[in-house]
């Protein structure tokens, strides 16, 4: 158990490694010199000799990548360019924005998607099904922004729908992250419900004389959740992907509106910083489902078995 | 005692001597005849691909449905100069924010175009971008899946390459992609690729490795038979299904991504146009003019739903385990 | 004669499925005397478990019972509510299946699901006395170090250990009736001795009928009393294993003995020509015609009766037809 689980945080180093090298030469093939973008044409050329020594800019791009690897590694993701500020706290002051939003929509998602997906299992076909199953994948056939600006559109001036004041401002942005992650996990947890309601030790538990009711929840919604579990870390991926947008609509200063504004405003560093750090904690948190996995199911968490 | 095998076939073999000769030989004759006209129609093979998409129209009616609407809407996109009455790019300040009407079904838009014949338009920037960027990824997540499946030395590295890829979160590599590469809709195409292969190769690889313990790769590789033929001949088309059904359900995720490039400013560009750049457009003027925001957007999701419903559909009847 | 503990009367068991329907079980009649074992044979798809099923009550869908009663102690199964039935199963009709790996829960431990029938059916039993029960239990059916075992996960049990789980668990409440649905057919020929043996002694022990289904017919020979064999849905033989085994009458459980590898005889291991017939397109005479070595043109045309060959021994053959003159 402890093994297989050293093991599994020793794969994700170099897949990380990987990620920041793949975003570090996609972005140093961008034309344009970082110091102009930085302070404008007009700036002494001994300041830009000096900044460039600091910044190691004369340096190879693989030597540039070893220093930006070593500064990661103690946090450090250099200099915003616009905003003159050091990239990390860019990222702390905006990251539990996203976070909150995410978690919001996150429990939202498994509050409505999780019953959803078993009352359409256990009443497969029925009116309830088909509506729930329409609704779900409604969700994950319409872009976020439609819906957001929709929403905007028929709460303006019931709800707050735009800025990030109060608690209030989470409503529309979380329902409408929400609504998406919801329909994935309503239809995961149905079809993985009805799979394992066919399995054997169903049919074990109900010839025990077992009622209906016990034997879903006794039985089968546990065996069932197991792969819902993979799918809420799935889930951190496509929350973190949506809350790009839902910030960006909603005007929540996140760590999403963060990497948007460094688009716009070629920031390359805080661009850099902001998709190193959200694809950072995807990697964290698929970990972190995979470990909860390990000790949720017996087959993995109990020594001796295959 | 005898054992219980002698004593069964002692049994036996005393069985029905006393009455075996009861029936007349012309009705045993009679029997034989028959008996070799039945064995002619014994159980049927396993259902051709053909076959299947046959029985989900019949069984799947929101599937069958689904096929027609995207076949209507596609053959509306693809003839949209025939169709069309209006230029969709003629600014006309006259009839700027007009609502739907006889004239202009769907209205028009801020400066003052048909958005009928804008939905029609830039379904060809939709329909393309579901379709090419899905075909490409998939041939080349095919290609590796297959060689990651089955030769052993290059399927560390492969796979690796796919949880880095896989490990983003689509989006925002997207949008890093499009900065370095430049908004343009063939850079759409790009970056798309370069993120659905890891995907399908995943899929491939499994299903591969699956396959290739099955008897009939055995016998063909105790033949001789070439590996690239092997795969190609023998584990591609035992693949296919599950890839018809991951085709069908990646277009969705790409119109939605060129959707999204487009909101966030890295996508399709003005004056062209798709339909998720005509609904981030209509942000300003959603408030006032419902109907820009309104349609663009049905028309996302209804070509989005059928295409999920219709994947839906082939996955029931394709591979009904391959949830 | 006195009634018998499970009587089936004319059983009918379809399922509706797109293509037609599917006659699985066509007009079925089993007794099981109290204390009696009873082997139904046949080859897969004869729909000798989807007897068992009907029994239990746990058809899959799109299959259900329209046709015939089920007499269990005199109690209608087939017209008795869910809830009424419920309190029968895993207790006084309790079965065990075929697939010992898959057939119990992997996420909860082996004890606490022979306990869950336990305390199902005895209101009131505390869980500490309820686990001194299933300890008695699993030590009764042979697992050592039973108390050790109770806190494992099938996963960590052999597919012996866990099948004698599994008869824990059906003979935990001291059911009147077990349904055995082809218990060591997934099991080493050594294990299945012992299983065999297990049971044959815990039969014996605790007076249980027991209806073992099975496509062997040794397990038949060393374990039942009365047989039933059965082919497309029909019962075409019945009558004592004693009987059956040594005036073997229908040619298809003539077919089946000679099947059976006889490591004394030089003869080539003989084989039953031709398929289970499609449920779907069955033979409109005797379902077993096709594949028939005797079998004339009348056989193609009527569907023949059982036939009384000897006292108690049915047959479903027209070979066995009395005479018009012989019929008393």
């Amino acid at each position: 158990m402890l093994k297989y689980i050293i093991k599994r945080i020793l794969v994700t180093i170099p897949v990380l490694i990987g990620v920041v090298f793949l975003i570090f030469v996609m972005l140093s093939v961008v034309p344009g010199d970082p110091l102009t973008v930085m302070m404008g044409e007009k700036v002494k050329v001994d300041v830009i000799e000096r900044l460039s020594q600091s910044m190691h800019l004369n340096d190879p791009w693989y030597v540039r990548f070893v220093w930006y690897l070593w500064d990661a590694f103690h946090g450090d993701f250099g200099t915003s360019y616009k905003l003159m500020r050091s990239v990390s706290s860019l990222i702390a002051g905006a990251f539990p924005k996203t976070l909150m939003l995410a978690v919001t929509a996150a429990a939202l998602s498994w509050v409505i998607g999780i019953p959803a997906g078993i009352i359409s299992a256990v009443k497969k076909n029925s009116l309830a099904d088909h509506l729930f199953m329409g609704f779900a994948l409604c969700g994950v056939s319409i872009p976020a922004f439609s819906v957001g600006m929709i929403l905007q559109n028929l709460f303006n001036g019931i709800l707050p729908v735009s800025g990030f004041a109060s608690p209030r401002h989470l409503i529309l942005p979380a329902l409408v992250l929400g609504w998406n992650a919801a329909g994935t996990i309503a239809r995961l947890t149905r079809s993985s419900l009805l799979e394992v309601l066919e399995d054997d030790y169903i049919r074990t538990a109900r010839a025990k004389g077992l009622a209906p009711v016990p034997v879903i929840l006794s039985h089968a919604l546990k065996n069932s959740l197991l792969p819902v579990i993979t799918m809420m870390a799935i889930q951190i991926s496509s929350l973190l992907s949506g809350a790009v947008i839902t910030e960006t609509l909603f005007s929540i200063p996140g760590v999403g509106r963060l990497a948007v504004d460094a688009i716009n405003s070629r920031d390359m560093p805080l661009l850099q910083g902001t998709v190193i750090f959200t694809t950072a904690v995807i990697i964290a948190g698929n970990l972190a489902a995979d470990i909860l996995y390990s000790v949720v199911d017996p087959r993995i968490r109990v020594e001796g078995g295959k | 005692m005898a054992s219980f095998e002698q004593a069964a076939s002692l049994a036996a073999r005393r069985a029905v001597d006393g009455v075996k000769d009861k029936f007349s030989p012309e009705e045993r004759a009679e029997a034989v005849r028959r008996i070799e006209e039945e064995e002619l129609n014994y159980l049927p093979g396993p259902d051709t691909i053909k076959e299947k998409l046959i029985r989900m129209c019949r069984e799947n009616k929101a599937a069958a449905l689904s096929a027609g609407i995207l076949a209507v809407m596609a053959a509306a996109i693809i003839f949209a100069d025939k169709l069309a009455v209006y230029d969709p790019n003629a600014v006309n300040l006259m009839e700027r924010l007009l609502p739907p009407s006889k004239a202009h079904w769907c209205g028009t838009d801020d400066l003052g175009r048909d958005i009928f014949t804008r939905i029609l338009y830039g379904g060809r920037v939709s329909l393309l971008v579901g379709v090419i960027p899905t075909t490409i990824s998939m041939v080349i997540g095919i290609i590796l899946g297959m060689i990651s499946g089955y030769i052993r030395q290059l399927e560390a590295v492969i796979m690796r390459l796919a949880d880095i890829v896989l490990a983003f979160p689509s989006i925002v590599l997207a949008m890093v992609v499009m900065y370095t590469l430049g908004a343009t809709t063939t850079n759409i195409f790009i970056a798309l690729s370069m993120i659905g292969w890891a995907k399908t190769a995943r899929v491939v690889r499994s299903q591969t490795l699956s396959i290739r313990e099955q008897e009939f790769v055995e016998a063909a590789r105790g033949m001789g038979v070439k590996k690239w033929t092997i795969m190609f001949r023998h584990i591609l088309p035992n693949c296919l299904p599950s890839l018809i059904v991951l085709f069908t359900l990646n277009i969705p995720d790409a119109i939605l991504s060129e959707a999204n490039l487009s909101f966030l400013g890295v996508g399709t560009q003005p004056p062209d146009s798709s339909w998720g750049l005509m609904v981030s457009q209509a942000r300003t003027f959603a408030q006032s003019s419902p109907w820009m925001l309104i349609f663009p957007s049905l028309a996302i999701l209804i070509m989005v739903l059928a295409l999920n419903f219709l994947g839906d559909g082939l996955r029931d009847v394709m591979d009904p385990h391959g949830r | 004669m006195g009634q018998a503990l499970l009587q089936i009367r004319d059983l009918h068991t379809t399922f509706y499925t797109r293509d037609g329907l599917v006659r699985a079980v066509d007009g079925v009649s089993i007794d099981i005397e109290a204390g009696e074992s009873v082997g139904i044979v046949g080859e897969s798809g004869c729909g000798k478990s989807m007897t068992a099923m009907s029994v239990m009550g746990l058809l899959k869908k799109p299959g259900i019972v329209d046709g015939g009663n089920i007499l269990f102690d005199g109690q209608d199964l087939t017209s008795m509510a869910p809830r009424e039935k419920r309190k029968l199963l895993g207790n006084r009709i309790s079965m065990i299946f075929q697939e010992p790996m898959t057939s119990l829960n992997p996420v909860t431990t082996a004890g606490r699901q022979v306990r869950e029938a336990l305390l199902l059916h005895n209101r009131g039993m505390s869980r500490a006395q309820a686990k001194d029960r299933v300890i008695a239990a699993f030590e009764l059916v042979g697992i050592p170090d039973a108390a050790k075992r109770y806190g494992e996960y099938p996963h960590q049990l052999s597919g012996g250990l866990r099948q004698r789980v599994m008869i824990a668990m059906a003979m935990v409440c001291n059911p009147g009736l077990l349904i055995a649905d082809e218990p060591t057919t997934a099991l080493d020929v050594t294990i299945e001795a012992q299983i065999l043996h297990l049971m044959r002694k815990l039969q014996e022990e605790k007076g249980t009928s027991v209806m073992m289904i099975t496509h062997n017919l040794g397990v038949v020979a060393q374990f039942c009393t009365r047989l039933y064999v059965m082919y497309a849905g029909k019962v075409m033989e019945s009558g004592t294993v004693k009987e059956i085994f040594k005036h073997v009458c229908h040619p298809y459980t003539e077919g089946l003995m000679r099947s059976v590898p006889d490591m004394e005889s030089k003869e080539r291991l003989y084989n039953i020509r031709g398929m289970v017939p499609s449920m779907l397109h069955l033979p409109r005479g005797c379902r077993f015609c096709p594949r028939c070595p005797y079998s004339a043109a009348r056989c193609f045309e009527e569907e023949p009766d059982m036939y009384e060959a000897a006292p108690g021994h049915f047959v479903r053959c027209f070979l066995f037809e009395p005479e018009k003159g012989e019929r008393a």
